[in-house]
């Protein structure tokens, strides 16, 4: 940020940025769209108007980030120790937030007291959940099967990359931008230069884009929490309500320790690194994309809190594409919620398999949306012989209401185990000019 | 379905032409089957002597109501007569024979066609076509389930079936899933009550009593999932005696000009109010 343009004298477009200014329009939205339905559903289209330009930028960032960060490791011949270490990080960080989560549900119990009626109710209401219609004795259509892990590992690897960028497929794009920085990192220098440079004026450019988009975020918040809030229906939330609790308490402790995590690492001081990071944060309320918050956060890593830029640009977005924190913490309180519902006692083998499906089924949420993310929770059920059906419609109600804070989540931690992973910066954000 | 209409008119005719052309018979404005009617003034209809809802059944002030009164109502209002409902059958083929007997113009009682009633009685088309269905329970379901998806399951379903004891479905359900093994409750409520303890992995009977248990205790939809078989059709039709084609073919004319148009889901949002008393 220059600073020229702070000063000037009648109006500053900086004030957009102002976290009140942000933070008001938010409440503002919400207001809106508990009072106001109506006009909520009109400003839904330019919330998803808002959310789609921040998109608009993802991957060629994501692609640059990865790419030239990888490449330059490799030529740094620094690649070997991140290795070691994000292996570390990312896999102790997940066992933990699963294990974490799965306690709270078990101490908690969210999935007790239940209104059973009302949420029958809402069940048989669903137009998702309508009674199983089949043919006896002729053959049926083929159904569609919940999603597996098989099916998951297989769709990995892209067949075209053309159609992964195309359709949303962020995990295969991942995977190619890490073969991409491979092949940098390998050849030779001199050929190798002119790409680097490239993908650096890529990021770059996009970077600049965002910071734009940013100016109109009050606005693009506005949007998405009316439209948000609108489609919120009171009975359902009061009847999960202890499910919702449940999970955004827990949510708020994971926020707490990677605020502590960051602090610690970033050697600028508590509230430095709070206001440094409130702008991932609010983008990933608001969009509920973790994506979208992707150059935000890595923002906020670098040119705020200092950490080395070829670390934090490789690590943020490999951490929200594969280690979907927000998810895997959010299955695990789901999975007790179901488990007690259904009066099943897991014991100890139940759950390490818990544990470590619940993992593997937050992974396997990389590159899915919407109610695809919540029909991976099929991943962890099925061997557990717990039925998903008629709790997915709940899920699938209550997902606005958490939707916001898995995000947060996500990227959260994604920045978390990132500063753990990149070494400390020499000189603290707040202290570097 | 034309087949059957075409068969009808060419009896009408025939009839008509038997009946015109005899002696001592003069002309008249109606049919006689229709005439009967008339000149006695009421239309009697037979209906069980046990409420059924939602076809018929009895309201705290003691009126009777439901889809079949409803139709019974009517008919005999087309036909400016009054209406008289006689319950005295305690069966279902004790309407039957009622109508045999012609102690009864018409027969609405929640009658399934067969082919059993058919050779004593005509039915009209059917005014509704309810399809057999089974309640799961979804644990024992997830529980005992292979990979096959759950349409392979259901049409393979292995393990305990609840039905009542001496009904059609105990037949049905031998016939329909032969790898499982019949359970036989004495009552409807056993059968669903051991659904839910899990005893039994589902409960089998029409998608009408299917919806009803959803209908009046929606938490159990938690538990246990619905399932309609689209290809078995369990027609209800009302009877008429043998010796009246007229009033069949009036009654079919009727429901064909009606057009009533009507499925198990219709009908339960129309009669909600049997519901609300809570069958807990």
């Amino acid at each position: 940020m220059t600073k020229e343009k702070k000063r000037n004298p009648l109006f500053s477009w900086n004030l957009l940025l102002n976290p009140w200014v942000v933070v008001v329009s938010m409440i503002l939205g919400m207001f809106i769209g508990a009072y106001h339905k109506r006009f909520a559903v009109g400003l839904a289209p330019f919330g998803n108007m808002y959310v789609s330009l921040l998109k608009m930028c993802v991957l060629p960032i994501l692609i640059s980030a990865v790419a030239y960060s990888l490449g330059g490791l490799l030529r740094a011949h620094a690649a070997k120790t991140y290795l070691k270490r994000l292996l570390v990080v990312f896999s102790v960080t997940l066992v933990l937030t699963c294990a974490f989560g799965l306690a709270s549900g078990v101490v908690s119990r969210p999935g007790t007291g239940l209104n059973e009626d009302i949420l029958g109710r809402i069940i048989n209401d669903s137009p998702l959940a309508p009674d199983l219609e089949i043919f006896f004795f002729q053959p049926n259509d083929p159904s569609e099967q919940l999603p597996g892990l098989l099916k998951f590992v297989v769709g990995i690897i892209p067949a075209n990359i053309f159609y992964s960028l195309t359709n949303d497929r962020n995990l295969q794009v991942l995977l190619f931008a890490i073969i991409l920085g491979f092949a940098i990192g390998l050849i030779s220098t001199k050929a190798s230069d002119n790409l680097l440079i490239l993908l650096d004026a890529v990021f770059k450019v996009f970077s600049k884009i965002i910071r734009w988009i940013i100016y109109a975020l009050p606005f693009g918040l506005l949007c998405l929490m009316a439209d948000l809030i609108s489609r919120i229906g009171t009975e359902i939330l009061l009847s999960m309500i202890k499910f919702i609790v449940v999970f955004h308490v827990c949510a708020t402790v994971v926020l707490i320790i990677n605020t502590v995590i960051i602090w610690k690492r970033s050697g600028s001081s508590f509230t430095f690194v709070l206001s440094a990071l409130k702008e991932p944060i609010i983008l990933a309320f608001g969009t509920r994309n973790g994506f979208a918050t992707l150059p935000s956060a890595l923002d906020a890593l670098h040119e705020k809190l200092n950490f080395d830029q070829t670390s934090t640009n490789l690590l943020v977005p490999l951490g929200l594409t594969i280690c979907r924190y927000g998810n895997v913490l959010y299955f695990a309180v789901a999975i007790m919620f179901i488990a007690q519902l259904y009066n099943a006692s897991l014991g100890l083998s139940g759950m390490t398999m818990a544990l470590i499906c619940t993992v593997l089924a937050g992974m396997a949420t990389s590159g899915a949306t919407g109610i695809v993310i919540l029909s991976m929770l099929a991943i962890v059920l099925e061997p557990l012989r717990l039925p998903l059906e008629a709790v997915l419609i709940l899920f699938i109600a209550i997902d606005p209401i958490v939707e916001p804070m898995r995000t947060v989540i996500t990227v959260h931690s994604s920045c978390s185990a990132a500063s753990l992973i990149s070494d400390r910066p020499e000189t603290p954000g707040e202290y570097a000019s | 379905m034309l087949c059957k209409g075409l068969k009808l008119r060419i009896i009408f005719i025939i009839t008509l032409v038997i009946i015109l052309t005899a002696p001592g018979v003069s002309s008249q404005d109606r049919h006689p089957g229709i005439q009967l009617i008339k000149d006695k003034g009421k239309l009697v209809v037979a209906m069980v002597n046990a409420d059924h809802p939602p076809f018929f059944m009895v309201n705290e002030k003691g009126e009777l109501y439901g889809l079949d009164v409803k139709l019974g109502k009517d008919i005999a209002q087309e036909l400016d007569v009054k209406v008289e409902f006689n319950r005295k059958a305690k069966t279902f083929d004790e309407v039957i024979a009622m109508v045999v007997r012609k102690e009864a113009d018409v027969a609405i009682s929640k009658l399934s066609k067969t082919l059993k009633r058919s050779e004593k009685v005509l039915f009209t088309t059917p005014y509704i076509v309810l399809r057999r269905g089974l309640l799961i329970n979804r644990l024992k379901m997830a529980q005992t389930g292979d990979d096959g998806g759950p349409i392979e399951f259901i049409t393979n379903l292995r393990g305990d079936i609840g039905v009542i004891a001496a009904s059609s479905y105990v037949d049905f359900a031998r016939r329909m899933f032969p790898k499982a093994s019949i359970k036989e409750f004495s009552t409807w409520e056993d059968v669903i009550s051991a659904l839910e303890k899990g005893s039994v992995l589902a409960a089998f009977r029409d998608e009408l009593e299917i919806k009803k248990i959803i209908r009046a205790r929606p938490g159990i939809s938690l538990k246990v999932q619905t399932v309609v078989f689209k290809d078995t059709k369990d027609p209800i039709a009302m009877a008429v005696s043998w010796d009246n084609p007229f009033l069949l073919y009036w009654l079919n004319e009727y429901l064909e000009t009606r057009n009533f148009d009507l499925d198990a889901d219709k009908l339960l949002s129309e009669y909600s109010g049997i519901f609300s008393s809570g069958n807990r």
